[in-house]
């Protein structure tokens, strides 16, 4: 077998073609080697290459082949960026035509890059040449010779020359102008007929055909299949049958695995749409969540915002502030709140227990709160002695909706407040006897001087009036001042009412005996209407309730020029309503607003009040005397020029 | 005529009640402060005695009580002059034995006077 693989190694180094290029064939296997991204899944192909470049020249070129097949092959079944472009076969054959001189390229390898005419061509006179050369070396030229004589087919002989190195095919490509493939095909299958045919004839049918099979198995250890084929195709009949066979074998199965191929592609690419899809689902999805994630920020930034609001205005406060969660934890408590209570910060109420604890004496704390939580309304204590200052706390459920989450304890240090009263208190007491002292001896001297010097005053009646306003000023004063320390009293709460059983009606008729003659000095009348329904004892101050009507009544005197003043009864439930009502002037709506206050009369007019009629205070004792009693003050009706209605309501007292 | 002692430390007042009284035709003897009220009330014998609460030395509540620990003072009427209205203070002057707590600004001499005349006829009567 050495025997003839030898001969036919030594045929191909010497074959005796144009000059390749060193440099091309390198410069085509760097640029497929620089294809492949990963090196190290073709390192045996690398392998074999760095082993190639140290191969002599001509044993190099036939070892290229191979490895830039199979780098081709691997770089065709990979995609990016396992290699660095995805290449079909036929575009990557042309790349490398189009970049390099491959004219440079020895034809064994130049036919990869060539058209397929062309490359049939070069092929089977590559091959052709094997044969013819053996035939010269283990035969001899005289039987190549007849061999190509043997030829039929006209062409064949224009284009076929024999001479010592083999045969020479210079001319075929001009010459088959115009042929077809097939043509190609039919003449170099009776070449190869011919050759075979010459070689059984010297050395018997084994032998050639084993000369056959071995040309074969080199080509096949060097080209694709693709290539391979087309050898087979033109070898002679009956050679290499099982080869063919293997080869269609091979054909179908690449048919198959190409179907399979395009159905996997089809799912793969099904697959792909779906991973797009899913892709881009699960893009928005993280894009919502990325939204959700920002809102959520958002709004707890908005939260921290609010909690830092809140906290900020807690601590201004000037109240003491406690805030406390559904199960009476101590949730917020400001600053003040320790001063207020005179201890320290690091006391750090937790729980409403602790603060009760800490209160306990003073006041019980849990009983207010628990109250606030269940009645859901505020709540505030009475003034709280503690440690030397007055507190008042006041508890106000947090409601959410119907359910109480937490009370906000509010601790007010009234102390100030308390100083303050007691201070008006002591100032009013004191201030009225310092102003009633003077205004006893004015009172009382102008008296005097009216009572017992009238005879020298009747001669000198200026002097007279000076000394009767004098005196009639005292008493106005007086009067002032009496009012004022009945406000002060009956506002803080230190007025005693002399609380009794008695008739009303009587009181009524004394009122009506005493105001009578102011009311015929103003020529309108004044009477009682006392023809209801018997009227039961009443339960209050008789001398207060007195100064109420004169009060009331007496306004209606003041404010009346024509027609009169009436007074009636009248019963309403628990109490008695006693009702003054006139002909007068009446009260406009925005006066009807003031009437009960404290010094009603001056309102903003301040300059602008009718002196004469008094202090502004009377309306105003009336209704603390009315309330401080369990009673009502108030104006029923009242219409610009034509009168007014006053009424206030006293207990009666129950059989 | 009755003899009226007036306690009473505020000089124009004092001058007031004592010209009042004059006027009206009664005796007057006048004392400036609580305790010479006391030695007038022991001296002179006054059929009725109209007192100020505020004064120095001894204040009208203690006089009340001196009085009354004085057998020979103890059945004088005495009538508070007063310029303070407390209910308090008035409660306390009557249950010493007062038998009138009277605010002078709002009494005019005359009312005074009929103050004298009816608690000097009561002392009669009784």
């Amino acid at each position: 077998m050495t025997s003839l693989i030898s001969p036919l190694q030594h045929l191909f180094s010497s074959s005796k073609t144009q000059q390749v290029s060193q440099t091309e064939a390198d410069k085509i296997m760097n640029y497929i080697k620089d294809l492949v991204n990963r090196e190290d899944l073709i390192d045996d192909l690398i392998k074999k290459y760095e082993q190639a470049k140290h191969l002599p020249l001509e044993e190099q070129k036939a070892a290229f082949i191979p490895i830039y097949i199979g780098i081709e092959a691997f770089i065709i079944r990979n995609k990016p960026l396992i290699v660095k472009q995805e290449f079909t076969k036929e575009a990557l054959r042309e790349s490398i035509e189009k970049q390099f001189d491959i004219s440079a390229l020895e034809p064994s390898f130049r036919l990869l890059f060539v058209p397929e005419f062309q490359q049939n061509i070069l092929l089977f006179e590559e091959e052709a040449q094997k044969l013819a050369q053996y035939i010269i070396s283990s035969i001899g030229l005289p039987h190549l010779n007849s061999a190509i004589i043997s030829l039929q087919q006209a062409k064949s002989k224009d284009f076929i020359k024999v001479d010592e190195h083999g045969l020479q095919f210079n001319s075929i490509e001009a010459s088959l102008q115009g042929v077809s493939e097939k043509d190609v095909r039919l003449l170099f299958q009776e070449l190869y007929e011919a050759l075979f045919s010459e070689i059984k004839k010297s050395v018997g049918q084994n032998v050639a055909e084993k000369v056959i099979t071995d040309i074969f198995n080199n080509i096949r250890g060097t080209y694709d299949y693709d290539i391979i084929s087309k050898i087979l195709d033109i070898l002679p009949e009956g050679v290499l049958e099982n080869e063919r066979i293997r080869l269609l074998g091979r054909e179908e199965l690449e048919d198959k695995i190409r179907s399979r191929t395009r159905e996997l592609d089809e799912s793969k690419k099904q697959v792909e749409a779906k991973v797009k899809e899913r892709t881009a689902e699960l893009e928005q999805k993280t894009k919502e969540l990325n939204n959700a994630m920002g809102n959520l920020k958002l709004s707890y930034q908005q939260i921290e915002n609010e909690r830092a609001r809140l906290l900020a205005s807690i601590n201004s406060l000037s109240l003491g502030f406690v805030m406390t969660d559904s199960s009476d934890n101590i949730i917020a408590i400001n600053h003040i709140s320790y001063q207020i209570l005179k201890c320290q910060p690091d006391k750090n109420f937790k729980t409403m227990q602790q603060f009760h604890e800490y209160l306990q004496t003073s006041i019980n704390v849990t009983d207010y709160y628990q109250k606030a939580k269940n009645e859901k309304h505020t709540l505030k204590t009475a003034d709280i002695e503690f440690e030397g200052t007055f507190l008042r706390l006041f508890f106000t459920p947090i409601m959410m909706n119907t359910t109480c989450i937490g009370v906000v304890i509010i601790i007010e240090d009234i102390t100030e407040a308390k100083l303050l009263e007691r201070s008006k208190d002591e100032f009013f007491a004191v201030a009225s006897h310092e102003l009633r002292t003077p205004l006893t001896a004015i009172r009382g001297f102008t008296s005097l001087i009216l009572d017992n010097f009238s005879d020298q005053l009747k001669a000198n009646k200026g002097l007279l009036d000076m000394i009767k306003n004098i005196h009639s000023s005292s008493v106005r004063l007086i009067k002032i001042v009496n009012n004022f320390l009945d406000a002060s009293k009956l506002e803080q709460g230190k007025f005693l009412f002399n609380l009794e059983q008695f008739a009303l009606v009587p009181i009524i008729e004394s009122v009506v005996t005493d105001l009578n003659q102011l009311a015929e000095q103003r020529n309108i009348y004044l009477k009682f209407d006392n023809e209801t329904e018997p009227i039961p004892d009443v339960y209050a101050d008789s001398e207060k309730v007195k100064q109420i009507i004169i009060n009331l009544v007496g306004n209606a005197i003041k404010f009346t020029e024509k027609g009169g003043v009436t007074i009636s009864l009248k019963k309403e439930s628990d109490y008695i309503k006693i009702c003054v009502k006139d002909t007068g002037l009446g009260v406009s709506e925005e006066y009807r607003q003031l009437l009960f206050r404290k010094f009603q009369q001056a309102g903003e007019r301040i300059l602008t009040r009718d002196a004469a009629t008094g202090s502004g205070m009377g309306l105003y004792i009336a209704k603390l005397l009315t309330e401080g009693m369990k009673g009502t003050i108030t104006i029923e009706d009242t219409k610009l020029g034509e009168g007014s209605t006053f009424s206030f309501t006293i207990p009666f007292v129950k059989k | 005529m009755a003899k009226i002692l007036i306690v009473e430390d505020d000089s124009i007042l004092s001058d007031l009640y004592n010209n009042t009284f004059t006027f009206a035709g009664y005796t007057t003897v006048t004392a400036k402060n609580g305790l010479e009220g006391l030695d007038k009330a022991r001296q002179e014998k006054p059929d009725i005695i109209f007192l100020d609460l505020m004064m120095p030395k001894m204040n009208g509540l203690d006089l009340i009580g001196e009085l009354k620990k004085d057998e020979t003072t103890k059945n004088i009427p005495v009538i508070i002059l007063s310029n303070f209205s407390d209910e308090k203070l008035a409660k306390e002057a009557l249950a010493k034995g007062a038998l009138a707590y009277v605010i002078k600004s709002d009494y005019e001499p005359k009312q005074v006077i009929e103050l004298a005349q009816k608690w000097l006829s009561e002392k009669i009567s009784s």
